[in-house]
């Protein structure tokens, strides 16, 4: 193959067919405007505002919502399916729709995260005064 | 000649003379190895001797300037920039403890030293915690975020974060990927310039298919090679969320933490035959703050888990 041919992307993509279970979401909105979610454990973490940033004052994050994650997990089976009718790069765009829908969808839902500085062998949240979950 | 049987023993009908064995092998949780932890800025050292804040004079935000001496004998103009006093907090403490009663600590066999496994699970559950933390520390990046969602982790987007550091003036030669394993075999072993032989070397060089890593024999600690000169490391402590993992390409100095303990050790694990629960109550906890020290030294380099390469 001549050095100029080479692909930098993966001659071959597939989708993973492996089926991820939906997870709890959560959508926080930085200083910048920039969106970040996270799953429930970081998002304690960016919730509780435990991440420093050195050389600045603490960084404002504002929480948005969040959501079940079924949406963005519907958008990635449709993607499956997009992806062996139409290519890669039509998977991928429907992949950014879903994150963008489960946006919408979380926005408003002002739901926290759970404490989870307290978690058990299963890192559920606990009560260690009860030792109950949460 | 044959003599028939009509009877023959069973297992069943044996069970109370054959015997069961509980074998001296356990098979223990598993975790990563320490790879972040030890390779970024560690701060530990000054919280040897107490504090919970750690000034970092910052001498970087605001720098020297160059100026020129256009007519010659005129006064000089000096530059005085501001510093900005910096601060690391350690704020987070936390632990695994676990009791287990005197009578069943007796009766236990004693082939099995279950406190000291049970302790060794817990001290690395805290060390993964302390990783964790650190890998958490991407949500803070938005000079050098590469890629989303949707991204197939490529060449393209590799080379892209290192112009990043380098266009900053940071030092490659102290700098290093980590990368999810779902990443690192789904995703990066599947750009063909990786590995085919022109890159690869010789053709009695032994490449990654053969290897497994970029010019590395083996996979001690979870060094898995070079990429363009850079160390790559792995660990499934790489942060995910909506099936996006949050692969990271740092410079030593972009991230920091300082872990404070009696004794000095990271992780301190005690142990005591508490009489008030009639049982040895075992604590293991890490005292820890972690920080970002230069966002623009930290590379973001996003990878979907809905692709693999092949």
């Amino acid at each position: 193959m001549n050095p100029s041919e080479i692909p930098e992307k993966p001659l071959y993509a597939s989708m993973n067919m492996k089926r991820e279970n939906p997870e709890r979401i959560y959508f926080f909105e930085k200083e910048n405007g920039s969106i970040i979610f996270a799953k429930e454990h970081e998002a304690h973490r960016i919730y509780r505002r435990r991440n420093q940033v050195i050389g600045q004052d603490k960084e404002k994050i504002k929480f948005l919502g969040s959501s079940d994650g079924v949406i963005f997990f519907k958008a990635v089976e449709e993607a499956k399916v997009i992806f062996n009718q139409k290519g890669l790069e039509a998977a991928q765009e429907r992949i950014r729709q879903g994150e963008k829908e489960e946006l919408e969808v979380a926005r408003g839902q002002m739901i926290p995260p759970r404490n989870m500085d307290a978690i058990d062998r299963g890192n559920n949240p606990i009560n260690l005064q009860t030792y109950g979950n949460i | 000649m044959f003599v028939v049987t009509t009877d023959p023993f069973t297992a069943s009908d044996l069970a109370a003379v054959i015997s069961e064995t509980w074998t001296t092998i356990v098979n223990e949780k598993t975790f990563n190895d320490t790879v972040l932890a030890n390779f970024v800025t560690d701060l530990s050292s000054f919280a040897v001797e107490g504090s919970d804040i750690f000034h970092v004079p910052d001498l970087f935000t605001n720098a020297l300037t160059v100026s020129t001496q256009s007519t010659q004998g005129a006064e000089i103009t000096t530059a005085s920039p501001a510093e900005v006093d910096t601060t690391l907090t350690i704020n987070t403490h936390q632990y695994v403890a676990f009791i287990i009663g005197d009578k069943d600590l007796v009766q236990i066999a004693s082939k099995y030293d279950v406190n000291e496994m049970y302790a060794r699970e817990a001290r690395n559950l805290l060390a993964e915690a302390l990783e964790q933390a650190i890998a958490g520390l991407w949500s803070s990046i938005s000079t050098n975020a590469i890629g989303d969602t949707a991204t197939v982790l490529s060449d393209a987007e590799i080379r892209q974060g290192i112009y990043s550091l380098e266009n900053g003036k940071y030092r490659l030669s102290e700098s290093a990927f980590f990368f999810h394993p779902y990443t690192y075999w789904n995703q990066l072993h599947s750009v063909t310039k990786y590995y085919q032989q022109y890159s690869v070397g010789p053709a009695d060089s032994r490449g990654p298919v053969s290897t497994g890593n970029f010019g590395s024999e083996g996979y001690a600690l979870n060094y898995k090679g070079v990429l363009y000169g850079i160390p790559v490391y792995t660990t499934s402590n790489i942060v995910s969320g909506l099936q996006t993992y949050r692969n990271l390409l740092l410079h030593k100095s972009a991230f920091g933490f300082a872990v404070q303990n009696r004794g000095g050790a990271r992780i301190r694990v005690q142990a005591e035959n508490a009489i008030r629960n009639l049982g040895m109550l075992t604590v293991c906890d890490i005292k820890y703050g972690v920080a970002v020290l230069r966002e623009p030294a930290a590379v973001l380099l996003n990878s979907s888990n809905a692709f693999l390469g092949s």
